[in-house]
């Protein structure tokens, strides 16, 4: 089928998201694409009205949009109003979105620590989404706790999934079965799996290891991409090849590993944490996370807001400066975050790794604008004192 | 379903300090071209990208590049990274439409994981930008994650730019 002759329109799960340039989003892919002004004036009028020839005659950009299912073409008209929104500068991309500090585990690591039991209310979750939608957001991260004990949870999906926001649940997979499964409307999990069964049952504290595979399996088997997060402790070091190979197995869209902080339950635990020098080489097992990049020049955080159970808005999850109520008035709250340039970070001018690790987590460092010391091992750089 | 997508990355040059220099790592000349296509076949056959090259025919890939049949070959922005007297990775770039084009990046198996492709590319980026170049364009198969995950931490971007 020529596509000059077919009716042309942007395909259902991509937006145009103008942020600091335009972008199209595609949120099965999770693909951020740069794209021109002339690019946009013309995706904006692929609303399923119009000939192909009568909007362009760029064909090689139509047919890689076509190819790329960022575009489709049909025989005949097929109306749609073609999604457009207009983010802030810096824009907020990532919302972490914390329903609950509930959880069914007491895993010996979680940064929590003692579980309360806050809990977003329904509207509040849903108010909190459609701000986030509306400032331009790409993924939003459903997680807390265990978000699968948010009762609300199924409702709360199926009302947000119209929203052109990519939905990735967080979760540690014990409580998916059959009937759940078919519950949660959304577009990624990503499951916590932190060893071959002795590793992460030993992290876990709780023989749940065949549970979590189980949901992963059952994820995989209902069309939801699956993403692995993978923590480095003491008790997995021999298993990351086992893991590896169940990764690559079930085609994870992303191997995200990490190592411990000190902080919430780890504290009373710290024979799990692994000195920096051992944990740095694992981090070579994982890919993917760096999403659409972060914008050059700033340290970490400066396209993601976390929002916890009592609806307060921080940097992420491991602070606790409130930015502000997240339910009233988002934009404000991010508009209230702080962006730390990399050229603040005074002890790291001079490294020549400066442009790879962008100056690493800003909440390990020792202090606001030091160095984060796991990265300076992992790049070879001489640790800081 | 396969993801058969092909997704055009681009990187917006800046004055990046350059790595250090491998060792081995040099500018590729055409007395490399039985080397090359050696390293062609074995990088890619069995490979999640086998299917992006003429694996039967990696002379003929490799002749056409350094003929310039997939745009101007660059060789001084290219690299080469040999062990002992062993070509076991490749980066080499051509001039397309303008700007430059990673046009292969190859590396022997038993040689991954080494950061040979992610040094060679960090020099040729800061050797292009002092060229005067502003982009550096690439395109990679998305099912290739773990090269596309390359890419993002170097500063590549998904990118449309024909329009």
């Amino acid at each position: 089928m020529n596509w000059k002759e077919t009716y042309l329109r942007l395909a259902d799960d991509v937006a145009i998201k103008v942020l600091e340039q335009p972008y199209l989003y595609s949120l099965s892919h999770d693909e951020l694409y740069e794209i021109n002004d002339e690019a946009k004036d013309f995706l904006e009028q692929c609303d399923g009205t119009s000939l192909g020839k009568e909007l362009t005659d760029n064909a090689e950009f139509v047919e890689y949009c076509l190819t790329e299912n960022l575009l489709e073409a049909s025989d005949s008209p097929s109306p749609i109003k073609v999604p457009i929104v207009y983010g802030l500068n810096p824009s907020l991309r990532y919302l972490e979105l914390n329903l609950l500090h509930k959880c069914n585990l007491r895993c010996a690591h979680c940064y929590l620590g003692e579980q309360d039991q806050k809990e977003l209310p329904l509207a509040s979750a849903i108010q909190i989404t459609e701000q986030f939608a509306a400032l331009g957001g790409l993924r939003l991260v459903i997680t807390g706790g265990e978000p699968l004990l948010y009762k609300k949870l199924p409702e709360f999906l199926d009302t947000i999934a119209p929203l052109k926001l990519r939905r990735v649940l967080f979760s540690n997979g014990t409580l998916i079965n059959d009937r759940t499964i078919k519950e949660l409307n959304v577009d990624e999990i990503q499951f916590s799996l932190d060893g071959w069964e002795e590793g992460h049952n030993r992290l876990r504290e709780a023989a749940t290891f065949k549970k979590t595979v189980d949901a992963i399996y059952l994820a995989k088997a209902n069309g939801i991409d699956v993403s692995i997060a993978t923590m480095v402790h003491s008790y997995n070091l021999d298993q990351f090849d086992r893991l590896q190979s169940f990764v690559e197995e079930i085609e994870a869209t992303d191997w995200g590993i990490d190592i411990m902080t000190v902080t919430g339950n780890l504290a009373a635990h710290q024979d799990f944490a692994v000195p920096y020098e051992t944990a740095a080489p694992f981090l070579d097992y994982g890919y993917g996370g760096g999403y659409h990049g972060s914008s050059e020049g700033y340290a970490c955080g400066r396209h993601v807001l976390a929002v916890l159970p009592d609806g307060s808005a921080v940097k992420c999850t491991f602070y606790q400066d409130s930015l502000g109520n997240a339910v009233e008035d988002l934009k404000q709250c991010w508009l209230n975050a702080k962006h730390i340039p990399l050229n603040d970070l005074t002890e790291c001018q001079k490294c020549p790794a400066l442009a790879d690790c962008k100056g690493g987590c800003r909440f390990r460092a020792k202090t606001p604008l030091g160095r984060d010391p796991f990265m300076c091992i992992a790049y070879g750089i001489d640790a800081p004192e | 379903m396969a993801d058969d997508r092909r997704i055009k990355m681009q990187c917006l040059l800046h004055n990046r300090q350059k790595q250090r220099l491998i060792v081995g790592e040099r500018i590729p000349v055409l007395a490399d071209l039985s080397q090359l296509t050696n390293l062609m076949f074995i990088a890619f056959k069995d490979s999640i990208d086998e299917d992006q090259v003429d694996i039967l025919h990696p002379a003929t890939e490799v002749k056409k590049l350094f003929a310039g049949e997939y745009g101007i070959f660059l060789s001084s922005c290219s690299r080469v990274v040999e062990v002992g007297e062993e070509i076991v990775s490749a980066t080499l770039l051509t001039l397309w439409k303008g700007n430059p084009l990673v046009a292969f990046i190859m590396t022997c198996p038993t040689y991954q994981h080494k950061g040979f492709a992610r040094q060679c590319l960090i020099n040729i980026m800061s050797d292009l930008f002092d060229s005067g170049y502003i982009y550096l364009n690439l395109v990679v198969s998305a099912k290739n994650i773990r090269a596309v995950t390359l890419y993002r931490s170097l500063g590549f971007r998904n990118c449309i730019t024909d329009y």
